[in-house]
């Protein structure tokens, strides 16, 4: 199995003040954790160049108003909301990110790889079609979603498992019942949507499903999810091609989040992924990095295990050092368990009259 | 006055520049030590500048790669699965060079119990090119089970690679017991001596102790570099004309090509360089059935060997090589007329003609002993421009003497730690007090890594001319923030002294 890594140099250019938590080194970092381990050495590896996306290719998820208020604000600098400044040039690096996401798609379309990380940045999923918002600007994952509509996939799963909602890519789908948008986040936080009551509109009624977590989470509530609402729902969509939008904002080394996950449940999760896509969709994958701001403890070794378990390999090595471990004791929290529960039990009862798999 | 020494396949070659050169070929059957104390007679070799070249036991050595066990005490803390590499241990440097999990001494101690009949110890922790102090620390109870001659610590590669750090300190372990040996045996006749790198560098032999595999490959970057300084030619192939093979290296603006990442016992390393392509045939291949077939049985005829050779079949074909007598008349004995030696010479001029297209040469530069006969008609032969310079014959060793000192400086610094590791090796970094707004700048840390090198060549040995040319070879830097305060500043910064030929040297 052949995993490919979309990166480039110009992903760690973007910066709206050094200060910001959607900074480069969370790129950096990664590409330091990669680079020792070797996976660019690795066999199972292919390193993909990306391109910038085209106008028509963002034109089919944003407005034209938006994108030249985008590459206007560029020139100068500019301002959406005090999370999402416009710094000078990043117009072109927001192309390169979006243009990364499709390179991943198209790569797995090629049979270039088998599956595709798009290591980008800026993120995307809250990027909406007249704006921009936390953190992001253009929506990677949809635009890529809607050039793999363009490219003969008409039923696509996008999984997005990032802390927070994706609210930009819900908006975007929200009336299309070719893409079935599945949401795991963290709440109440950022951005403040993302209830289970909301399934969609028009034809797309059914086709967004919303499942919020509690602050302590952990491994065992994330594997429960996978098991009772995302595999059943996802074998019975039968999509031909698999998006997933990777947060890895839900450590529990991650600053501004409190999921409690840990980076094998990270890899553990990837690898139910990997493996539902070989049974449903031919293996056909992609992963658009969105969050994850644990740069300075985690972020490098849970993007390694995700890639590890995107291309085939072990991940039983794939843990926690010690030092790390007395914080995970403080974010899991057990009385989640039983709150996940709830919410598990309340998305299947609003979904069962869409699924049959919740009846 | 220099003196450089190339101990070949077959013989030992020494230079001796100054003024003027000298050059002496010697046979690899007296042994290094009788060589040494021949050159003794012939320079002060405790005074004078002496750099050896000699990756053939290093080669002949890692030809027994599996022969040689190697005990592999890894800690490779949160990542991939590393269990088929070696022996994991418990332990964990992060990408910021923080110790977050310590070892666990006693076991520690069981692992080198368990693996203490091994011959040699390689010891690799992930990130230790951030902070060797895991590596360190094992290395002080490690040396209680094995010879510390015997033990190789990865962080002394310098470079980010796990894998490959791992797998180049395995070839660390297995040769450095032997580089100690030439170093000591070496030392009896010389003081202070260098030792020449694969890459066409100049290192002292301390340097080399740590990570002997920078020797690997050196002949051929020596004869290049040799093929260069005699012929003043940039952009060639060099033909170097051996006793057991013939070797072929690019020279692209006056430097010997450079390959990364070579493979060894079908393994990736971190070693890096020369490109050099071998075909087992040379001077002393021999004769059978009418055919040069690739092995070595001995001298040639023409020197008082007993079989006959490639070069015995240019003595029949009307060259005067040593005794060219004696060949001639093992040859009436071997053939039935002239055109069967013939035969010979043309097979080997027209299969390294054959090379040389493959390569789209357009000039060679022939060197070897055998280079002034058989160059012209490889080159008439391929079609291309040649020349054989002055001194040819000992080119390699021309080449060692003429190297200037060079090193890679990788730097990785850490303002808010205030750490600064140079090569693997932690110091304490001269922003120790750098403070939330007083953050060095980018050029400032360069300029501090580019001195550092300066420092450090001269140190060695270096001349200032020498040292005054630091290419940047890579740079990357970020803001450490936390708390949404700048914090620091973590920059790495991988300098380098090219390989080049001295400014001592007079061209």
């Amino acid at each position: 199995m052949v995993t490919g890594i979309v990166y480039h140099k110009k992903y760690l250019e973007h910066e709206q003040s050094p200060t910001h938590p959607e900074r480069k080194e969370r790129l950096a970092y990664t590409m330091d954790q990669l680079k020792e381990e070797g996976i660019f050495d690795n066999p199972r590896i292919k390193l993909l160049e990306p391109f910038e996306a085209s106008l028509d290719d963002v034109l089919a998820v944003h407005t034209s108003s938006y994108i030249d208020f985008l590459r206007k604000e560029s020139i100068k600098g500019g301002f959406i909301d005090w999370d999402t400044i416009v710094p000078v040039g990043l117009f072109e690096v927001a192309l390169l990110a979006a243009g990364g996401a499709i390179r991943a798609a198209k790569a797995v379309v090629d049979g270039e790889v088998d599956n595709a990380f798009a290591m980008i940045r800026p993120p995307g999923h809250h990027a909406k079609p007249n704006i921009g918002a936390g953190f992001c600007y253009l929506n990677n994952i949809a635009i890529a979603v809607k050039w793999l509509q363009r490219n003969g996939f008409h039923r696509i799963l996008i999984l997005d498992w990032d802390a927070h909602h994706g609210d930009g890519t819900q908006e975007i789908f929200y009336k299309d019942n070719s893409v079935l948008f599945i949401s795991t986040h963290q709440m109440p936080l950022y951005p403040g949507t993302g209830y289970p009551r909301e399934v969609g509109a028009g034809e797309g009624e059914g086709y967004t499903i919303n499942v919020p977590l509690p602050p302590g989470t952990s491994d065992e509530g994330y594997m429960m999810v996978f098991d009772e609402i995302i595999e059943p729902v996802a074998r019975e969509f039968k999509p031909d091609f698999i998006a997933i939008s990777a947060g890895q904002d839900n450590h529990f080394t991650d600053p501004i989040t409190g999921l409690a996950l840990t980076a094998r449940g990270y890899a553990e999760l990837m690898k139910r992924a990997v493996d539902l896509a070989k049974d449903i969709c031919d293996g056909k994958l992609m992963a658009v990095l969105e969050g994850g701001y644990s740069v300075e403890k985690a972020l490098p070794y849970t993007n390694l295990g995700i890639i590890a378990a995107m291309a085939g390999m072990d991940i039983s090595h794939i843990r926690e050092p010690e030092k790390y471990l007395v914080e995970l004791k403080w974010r899991k929290k057990e009385y989640a368990i039983r709150k996940i529960q709830d919410n598990i039990k309340q998305v299947k009862k609003i979904h069962k009259k869409y699924w049959s798999c919740f009846k | 006055m220099v003196v450089g020494i190339d101990v070949g396949g077959t013989n030992t070659d020494a230079a001796i520049v100054g003024e003027e050169i000298s050059t002496v070929k010697l046979p690899n059957e007296l042994g290094l030590g009788d060589v040494l104390k021949k050159l003794s007679g012939m320079a002060d070799l405790r005074n004078e500048k002496l750099i050896v070249s000699t990756s053939l036991p290093l080669n002949l050595l890692l030809s027994k790669y599996y022969e040689i066990p190697t005990f592999v005490l890894l800690v490779p803390g949160c990542g991939l699965n590393y269990t088929s590499y070696g022996k994991i241990l418990r332990g964990f440097v992060n990408h910021r060079g923080d110790v977050v999990e310590d070892l666990d001494v006693e076991e520690v101690k069981k692992a080198l119990e368990e693996g203490r009949d091994a011959d040699n110890l390689a010891i690799a922790a992930k990130f230790s090119v951030r902070n060797p102090s895991l590596e360190h620390y094992l290395y002080t109870i490690a040396k209680r089970y094995f010879d510390e001659r015997s033990i190789a610590l990865s962080h002394h590669i310098g470079e980010i690679n796990f894998p490959l750090r791992v797998n180049t300190t395995i070839i660390n372990a297995k040769i450095r017991k032997t580089v100690y040996e030439l170093t000591d045996l070496i030392g009896k006749f010389a003081g202070d001596f260098f030792f020449y790198k694969g890459d066409g560098g100049v290192i002292p032999y301390q340097v080399a102790l740590r990570n002997p595999s920078v020797l690997f490959n050196s002949s051929p970057a020596a004869v290049a570099v040799g093929a260069y300084y005699l012929a003043r030619e940039k952009n060639a192939l060099v033909v170097d004309i051996g006793g057991t093979t013939t070797d072929f290296v690019v020279l692209e603006d006056g430097k010997p090509k450079i390959v990364d990442k070579i493979e060894i016992a079908g393994m990736k390393t971190l070693i890096r360089c020369v490109d050099s392509v071998s075909l087992p045939f040379g001077g002393d291949s021999a004769v059978e059935n009418f055919s040069l077939r690739p092995i070595r049985l001995g001298k040639p005829i023409a020197f008082g060997g007993e079989h006959f050779t490639l070069t015995d079949a240019l003595n029949c074909v009307g060259f005067d090589i040593g005794n060219a007598k004696a060949s001639r008349e093992a040859g009436k004995e071997l053939f039935e007329n002239i055109a069967d030696a013939e035969r010979i010479v043309e097979k080997y001029v027209s299969m390294i003609a054959d090379s040389v297209r493959e390569m789209e040469a357009e000039k060679i530069v022939g060197t070897g002993f055998l280079a002034k006969y058989l160059i012209p008609m490889i080159a008439k032969e391929a079609g291309v421009g040649y020349v054989v310079p002055e001194h040819s014959e000992a080119a390699n060793a021309v080449g060692v003497a003429v190297s200037r000192i060079s090193l890679t400086l990788y730097a990785r610094f850490d303002t808010e730690t205030g750490r600064v590791v140079y090569n693997g090796e932690l110091e304490k970094c001269e922003f120790a007090q750098c403070k939330p707004g007083n953050i060095p700048s980018d050029e400032e840390l360069i300029d501090l890594a580019m001195e550092k090198a300066r420092k450090l060549a001269m140190s060695y040995g270096a001349s200032p001319e020498d040292v005054e040319d630091v290419r940047l070879v890579y740079f990357n830097s970020y803001t450490v923030v936390r708390d949404g305060l700048k914090r620091g500043k973590i920059a790495d910064v991988v300098v380098q002294i090219e390989p080049g030929v001295s400014s001592d040297v007079v061209w």
